[in-house]
Parts: C-alpha cells; structure tokens; sequence
C-alpha cells in the first residue's frame, strides 16, 4: 500500500479527528475561535494522530479512547506552534500568516493556551491514570526541551548530544507518545506499547533530523518560510554543527552570529554550510535512526500494520518537503 | 503545624517545583500570590477528603502562574539580545508551567481534578479574549465584571466543583479588590503601562483618568460596604475554615496591605 493509500484507509478516522477538534474549538469569541480554527484548517501532515490510529490496530482500533489520544496529541502540537510563532517573532507557517501575526502576541498566547487546555480537557476522557502520566510527563519535557534549545541559541561550542537530546524532546517524543498511547488506549500488551514507543522515537528524531536539513535545502515555497531560518535565528542543528568542525566555516558563522543581520552574509554561511558535506553528514545520521525504527518493526507481528508503518517511516525520513 | 506554617511550608514547594535555573538567570522569580494558597488550602481543607492537599494547592497555584507569566507578553514589539531572549524565555516558562500543573495532577492520578482546572483555564481565557478584544461597544462596568472574573476564575470554579458555592462571592471580591487596589496604585503613582489592566479600559472607554479613579474607588467602596453591612455580621453563623479566611481578608484588605514572606513568615506589612 502507498502512503496516499495508507492515508484513505484513514480518510474516515481523520475527518471524525478533525470534526473532534473543530467542535471543541467552537467559542463564543468570534477573534478565539477564528484564530484557533484558521490554525486548524491550515492542515499539516496530521503525522500523529494517523501514528495513534496506526499503532491502534496492533489492538482495538474502535476502542473509544484511541481517538481521543488522537485529538489530545494533535491539539497539544497545535498549542505549541501558537507559542513557538511569537518566540520565533514568525509571520508564516505553512505559508500561511501566524495567529500573532494575524491578530497579535497577546491573542497567540491566550489562543494557546485555550488549545493546550482543550487538548488536556478532552484527554480526560481516557480513564487511565498512566496514560495521564505520560502524557503530561511528555509535555513538561517538551517544555524543557524548548527552553534548552533558547539555552543553545548561538552556541558554537554545543556537542552532539546537546543537539540530539534537543530534538528527542523537542519533536521525537510527541511523536513516540502518538505510537505508545494508539497502541495502550487500543488495549495492546505491554510489550507492544513499549516497542511502538521505540519506533515512534526514533522516526521522531529522523523526522526532525530531515526537517532540520530540509531547512537548508528546500525552497521557500516548499518551507512556507524562507529557507536557512535556523541558522538565522542562532539555532545549530545537525548540517551546521558539522560544519562548525571546519574552520574557515566555523569563522564565518560566528561572523555572521556576531554582526548585525543587515550586514551578515547569511547567503555566503548558508551556501558553505550546505558545502561543508554537513547535508550528508545529517543524512547518514537519518538513515541510522530509520534502520533503528525499521529494526523495531522486525520485533512486531509481520502483518499489514507492522508494513504501513514502515511505509510511514520511509516516507517521513525521506520526504522532500 | 499552624495553618499558617502550612501556607508557607506550601509557598516554598512551589517555588522549588518552578525552580530553572537558567529561567532563574534571565527572568524575575514568579509572583506566587500567598493570599491565593491560603484560600486554596482552605478550600480543600473544608472539603474535608483530599488527603495531598499540598500537591492540589501546588498544581492550581502553578497552573495560574503559567496563565500569568503569559500576560506579561503584550504587544508585536521587535526585541533583540537580552530583552529578546527574555521574552523567548517568558513564554516558555509559562507553557512549562502549565505543564507541571498536569504533570502534579497525574501524580496524583485525579483525572477529575485535571479536568476541573483544564474547564477553568478555558474560561479564564475567554474572559481575558473578552476583556482585552471586547466585540462591541463596551463600558466600565463589562470591565470590572470581565477582571472580577479573571482574577479568581481557577479558584472560583474549584470552589463550585468542590461545591463550596457559599465562598465564592466572598472570593471574587476579595481578589477583585485587590486588583482595584493594584490598579488604583498605577493611577496614583505610576503611568499606566500596556500591561496594566487599567490602560486598556482607559483606551477602550475613552475615560478621563480622574473620572476612572473615581470610579475604582466607587468599586471598592462598594465590595467594602457589602462586607460591613452583608458579610462580616454574619460571620459567627458560617464555616471554621470560611470564618478564617474572612479573617485574613478583612486583615489585610482594610487598609489594602500587601502580604510578603519574610524568614519564612508571612508579614501583612503596609505597602
């Protein structure tokens, strides 16, 4: 099965998820509900609920809690792109203009935090104390880890486990807690839940590995924002952590770190970064992390389930946009 | 222990829950307002079956820091550098914040609790939405009514959830005229800043500022007159635990004092 078709036998699940998240988001202020539900409907890639509904079918897929995981997991991603927009001071996402840009700071704070509450409301409808522990543990590390990649901004000197720990937090464990909580909400073993945790992290730390690579080497069409906003921004991921081992390139970051932007060559840094053999290196360091999630995989029933979700991390640690 | 010594011994576990050090860098330490421990912490003791009382006070009263650290961003001002990081920082510790509300909650396996505070945090939201974007024409008193409600919206809801209604007036009066009192203070001493509530009645009325002072004095007039005339006589009739708190109010709200901790004792000093 391709990966569009992986995605129709969902077509069902995902609308009932969107109608979900459309009615809790229903307010009577007109500015709230329009800048929660233009958030909604810009879309995205819907990557964890379809992985909650996925990791279902190793139990009861029509278990009741299972969507309400799926609702749960993609609002609190939602609440937390509101907030990373006014951190980042971005106009765009998506190519689609921010709700702080829309309408203001102020209103993408309360937005955010209306969603984030929403999303933990609903997720009270899982009566399963563990499953709150999991989930409310996931979003303090988050939280921290959003905070530490601040901590890193324009720090030359980060080592690779400062980067890695970075991304586990900041986007590999929401997407293992989609993979966990589908399968413990469906009912599966013990055994299951843990494995599909694995897998989901480790395809999380591949997919922003390749969002991170992405960022050099797509266009602006393709990123819905303009292409090196990393590095622009002070944050080192894995291309330019690479190349800050090479010397003259190293020089001209910290150049461009220490300049103001108007007279920075973000260009010239961006064009050597991609020089640097960085891309590849991040490539390589992909292609570990999928081996490992598709390693996860041989440990699981070898069934239709188990090959949906290889296609889903093929897909994900080789997209091009 | 003193209700008191508890109140404290409370404060100083919040402060080391919200403890980061490279937050504590960058970032004033957190407003923990003890006045709003205290009323949690009898709340729950009235309610009589909670038995972590601490870890319910500690997750409502971090969940309120969270909504107020977010406050403190306003505008689409460009910063860079310091002021930069700063703001990048204060959203962030707010939304970590709200996570460890959750986080404590799900300690504690409460479910219902969880989703008590998570309803209330909406709310609270929405009355900010209506506060700060009023989508029609709007006068002092849609004010007043909208900021009574934001500040003791978590408090009040828990209240009716741990179906203590006979508190809640009392409450929202009480935090309602501490705020007017914070307010008035602006008017009096200070330029009203864009993150004073009062700069946004001020420019979403058109009122004069001496016309407006008049009226915050009104307001607490009012709250001050329902407390001689309605409340405090009829304190000998009501619950150990109300009968307290209303203690602590009347203390330090006539005059307003501000409570401030000092060698892990709370001090009603004068402002």
């Amino acid at each position: 099965m391709t990966i569009a078709g992986i995605y129709r036998t969902q077509k069902r699940n995902l609308k009932d998820i969107e109608q979900v998240m459309e009615n809790l988001l229903k307010t009577n202020h007109t500015t709230l509900h329009q800048a929660a539900v233009d958030l909604l409907r810009a879309g995205g890639k819907r990557i964890r609920p379809i992985l909650v509904m996925l990791s279902a079918e190793y139990g009861n897929p029509n278990h009741e809690d299972v969507k309400k995981a799926a609702v749960t997991l993609e609002l609190i991603h939602m609440a937390s792109l509101v907030h990373d927009d006014v951190v980042d001071n971005a106009n765009l996402r998506r190519g689609k203009k921010t709700v702080k840009a829309t309408w203001d700071n102020r209103v993408a704070m309360y937005t955010g935090d209306y969603i984030f509450a929403h999303s933990i409301e609903h997720m009270t409808g899982v009566q399963l104390p563990y499953a709150h522990q999991l989930v409310s543990k996931a979003i303090r590390d988050v939280s921290l880890g959003e905070i530490e990649q601040i901590r890193h901004l324009y720090n030359v000197d980060q080592h690779l486990r400062h980067y890695l720990l970075r991304i586990k937090r900041k986007t590999a464990l929401l997407i293992a807690l989609s993979c966990q909580l589908g399968a413990l909400t469906a009912g599966c073993p013990q055994d299951i839940v843990r494995k599909l945790y694995y897998f989901g992290y480790f395809i999380g730390m591949s997919y922003q590995i390749i969002d991170d690579i992405l960022d050099f080497v797509g266009t602006e069409k393709q990123l819905g924002k303009p292409s090196g906003s990393d590095l622009k921004q002070g944050n080192i991921t894995l291309p330019t952590l690479f190349a800050l081992s090479i010397p003259d390139v190293r020089q001209r970051v910290i150049s461009c770190f220490e300049s103001n932007d108007d007279q920075a060559d973000w260009d010239g840094v961006i064009q050597s970064v991609k020089q640097s053999g960085g891309i590849e290196y991040a490539e390589s360091m992909n292609e570990r992390y999928l081996d490992k999630a598709l390693n996860v995989l041989k440990s699981l029933p070898q069934n239709q389930v188990t090959e949906n979700l290889r296609k889903i991390a093929d897909y994900l640690g080789k997209r091009k946009y | 222990m003193s209700i008191q010594d508890e109140v404290v011994q409370i404060y100083h576990k919040i402060q080391k829950k919200v403890n980061h050090p490279y937050l504590n860098r960058y970032l004033p330490k957190p407003t923990v307002d003890i006045d709003k421990i205290l009323t949690l912490f009898l709340l729950f003791k009235q309610h009589g079956s909670y038995k972590n009382i601490e870890q319910y006070v500690m997750s409502v009263m971090i969940a309120q820091m969270g909504l107020d650290t977010h406050e403190k961003i306003t505008k689409n001002e460009e910063f860079k550098g310091l002021e930069l990081k700063q703001r990048q920082l204060t959203v962030l510790s707010g939304d970590f914040y709200s996570s460890l509300y959750y986080y404590i909650l799900a300690e504690q396996k409460d479910i219902q609790m969880i989703k008590w505070i998570s309803q209330a945090i909406q709310e609270l939201n929405m009355h900010k939405m209506h506060f700060f974007y009023a989508e029609n024409v709007v006068n002092v008193d849609y004010y007043f009514n909208h900021l009574r409600q934001i500040e003791s919206c978590l408090i009040i809801k828990l209240a009716e959830k741990l179906d203590i209604n006979e508190w809640s007036d009392i409450i929202a009066d009480f935090f309602f005229l501490k705020r007017l009192h914070l307010e008035r203070d602006f008017l009096d001493h200070r330029e009203a800043t864009h993150t004073s509530y009062i700069y946004h009645i001020i420019k979403g009325t058109d009122i004069d500022k001496q016309n407006f002072k008049e009226q915050i004095e009104d307001q607490m007039n009012q709250i001050r007159k329902k407390w001689s005339m309605d409340i405090l006589p009829k304190k000998q009739n009501l619950s150990k635990h109300l009968g307290y708190l209303i203690d602590h109010f009347t203390k330090v709200s006539q005059p307003f004092k501000r409570n401030t901790l000092i060698k892990g004792r709370i001090n009603y000093a004068d402002r």
